[in-house]
């Protein structure tokens, strides 16, 4: 497995119509106005209008040179299919994270011994009740994914969402973004999660974008691209 | 910096070469050039049609560049097949056009949301007769938006069709792209006539460039468009000279293409291991050789955005100091006869194909290379035939497609019985 540190693989999961390609896109762009490089590859097929789809995101210091990957680093799903599909195998699986919507995932056993290792929110509760619109549970899933990768910032991702809002809901995608970042932010608060983003590529990413973003790009040393 | 998709690059990168008419069938996976011009032309004064085939789609085109405007479809493999008739009009009657392939994987309707490099060799030889294609591979958002912008420079200057050829990954995924506006040198002009309408005007004289002025429909100059060969006015013939004469001016006038369309050269300096590849594999590919060095491989990648005419003596010279050559390419192995053709005797041919939908990956290149690199100093003048480096599968530790051996007898006796059967007669 080609593993290059400075770049996290992502990969979102659910069933067609969750509003997963939209929010590995919002990801995407946000990385890209946090001077990142960003890939997203999603699925075209007939997966993609009910059954169990994905959408893969590359963020990366460099030049993205194969936008796809095999294993995630971090994985977030959405429905049990997807689970099936996507999910399951990656439990136990080293420096693997595991983001679930502890609702729609009723195959997690939550009780077996890697448990440890799957974030479980209930993010579709809590686009319903907290915010009233169950379909901007994907905007709080990027923004929980965001708060984990850390290198997004919770300002630019608000901001690309709204812009790609229809204005009826401009004030509920604003809404969610805060309300996902939160509650990973809570999470993460009460829980250490009992795995690492494999070779520190978010801290560091982290540090660039702090760091005023890709200033350092060019200078960085080291490989040119990302494979 | 934008993010969009590869098949929204295309649409742009037309917009921004001053395309102002598509006409086109929507199929997977390039609909997303339909469904971004549909949006963006009627905004620059262009006129988008759906039409009802991919053959009235071309038709359309043709007649739209004939007419003034700088024209475009896009399409994938089961429509490109259909478009061959008008590919080969165009080539014949010299009318400018983009045509853009977003390759899936074939024959027939095949698979059509996964990616493929299957169309490479249509792309040349798709249309009947001896034709000199252009044939443009961008690997990433950023070249589908500038190469876009290219062919329509191409088209133009040259007055023949131009296909851009990109995979299903590329033409879907989404990356990164600055929409520049294009430098206006970059694209192109057609030549038009320097002497008024009149009776004397013969439409099929080429300039020095081997390119004839082209008027627009409607500004006073009577010529015959005609699929037929055609002498320098435009009217059918069947001598031989001059038909022979416009096919030598046709294929030539397109040459000049190989000087104008770079190829990437990533590592090449001292590369005694080279990865010719193109399109999504390229990407994989140079990935791969950033790993391979680190193994103490001396890889490098040359990367065509040419497939048509190809650069032979930019590839001879890519390929001069080779002991191995890897050609990767997702297909049963096109352009990888093109580069066995061109490569010298005694360099290792040793192609990594694979057909069936799964983009090669760069752990499946660094293995294969690996592979070769190991067999170098033995292996100088081995070639390994194209039929023997097809893998069928993802990797190769899975089952392999076999034909049974009862399958074989059976074929076996059967053959024997047709034969008995005739010799009996």
């Amino acid at each position: 497995m080609v593993s290059a540190a400075n770049r996290v693989n992502v990969r979102l999961s659910g069933s067609g119509g969750q509003g997963i390609a939209l929010a590995a896109t919002v990801l995407a762009e946000a990385a890209l106005s946090s001077e990142l490089y960003a890939t997203m590859l999603q699925e075209h097929g007939p997966e993609a209008r009910g059954g169990a789809t994905r959408a893969d995101l590359s963020l990366s210091l460099y030049p993205i040179a194969n936008p796809q990957f095999q294993v995630p680093d971090l994985c977030l799903v959405l429905s049990d299919k997807a689970w099936t599909r996507f999910g399951e195998r990656l439990v136990g699986q080293k420096d693997v994270g595991l983001v679930v919507d502890v609702d729609r995932v009723g195959l997690v056993d939550v009780s077996g011994p890697e448990r440890e290792s799957i974030i479980a929110l209930p993010f579709e509760e809590a686009a319903k009740v907290r915010i009233g619109a169950k379909v901007v549970t994907n905007m709080i899933c990027a923004a929980s994914l965001a708060r984990l990768i850390e290198a997004i910032s919770v300002e630019s991702l608000s901001e690309v969402a709204e812009r790609r809002s229809p204005p009826a809901f401009k004030e509920k995608n604003r809404q969610a973004i805060k309300l996902g970042w939160q509650m990973m932010d809570e999470y993460l608060d009460a829980h250490a999660p009992s795995w690492r983003l494999s070779g520190n590529q978010v801290g560091r990413l982290a540090r660039v974008a702090d760091n005023g973003g890709g200033v350092d790009k060019e200078g960085v040393a080291g490989s040119a691209l990302s494979a | 910096m934008r993010l969009i998709q590869g098949n929204e690059a295309c649409a742009e990168g037309a917009i921004a070469a001053g395309c102002r008419f598509f006409a086109g069938y929507p199929i997977s996976p390039s609909s997303e050039i339909a469904e971004a011009m549909a949006r963006l032309l009627p905004k620059h004064g262009g006129v988008f049609l759906q039409a009802e085939d991919e053959m009235a789609s071309l038709g359309a085109v043709l007649g739209a560049s004939l007419g003034g405007a700088r024209a475009m479809t896009a399409t994938s493999g089961p429509g490109f097949s259909l478009m061959q008739e008008h590919i080969g009009y165009a080539y014949l009657a010299e009318i400018p056009c983009v045509v853009v392939d977003v390759m899936r994987g074939g024959p027939s309707t095949g698979l059509p949301t996964l990616p493929s490099q299957g169309d490479v060799m249509q792309a040349q030889w798709g249309s009947h007769g001896d034709r000199a294609a252009v044939a443009l591979a961008p690997s990433s958002v950023q070249e589908v938006y500038d190469l876009t912008i290219q062919a329509f420079g191409l088209a133009e200057s040259l007055r023949t069709p131009v296909t851009v050829l990109f995979d299903e990954v590329v033409g879907h995924m989404r990356e990164g792209v600055e929409l520049n506006s294009p430098d206006p040198r970059s694209i192109g002009s057609r030549p038009r006539p320097t002497q008024p309408p009149g009776a004397s005007f013969e439409p099929y004289r080429a300039n020095e460039a081997l390119v004839a002025p082209l008027p627009d429909f409607g500004r006073g100059y009577r010529f015959h468009v005609t699929g037929l060969m055609h002498d320098e006015r435009g009217f059918p013939t069947t001598d031989t000279s001059i038909v022979a004469a416009l096919l030598e001016r046709l294929e030539k006038k397109v040459q000049v293409v190989t000087e104008l369309v770079e190829p990437e050269s990533y590592l090449m300096d001292d590369a005694n291991l080279v990865i010719v590849s193109y399109g999504i594999t390229g990407r994989t590919a140079k990935a791969a050789v950033d790993v391979l060095r680190s193994k103490g491989v001396k890889a490098g990648l040359w990367r065509p955005r040419l497939l048509w005419p190809v650069q032979d003596g930019l590839l001879k010279e890519a390929l001069a100091k080779a002991e191995a050559v890897v050609v990767v390419e997702m297909n049963r192995g096109q352009w990888a006869r093109e580069v066995e053709r061109v490569a010298h005797n005694d360099a290792l041919l040793h192609p990594l194909l694979k057909a069936g939908g799964a983009v090669i990956t760069t752990e499946e290149v660094i293995d294969h290379a690996l592979e070769v690199a190991d067999g170098l100093p033995a292996a100088a003048s081995r070639r390994v035939p194209l039929a023997e480096a097809v893998s069928w599968t993802e990797g190769k530790n899975q089952a392999r497609m076999v034909v049974p051996a009862s399958t074989t007898a059976k074929i076996g006796a059967t053959e024997v019985d047709i034969e008995k059967k005739v010799g009996g007669e």
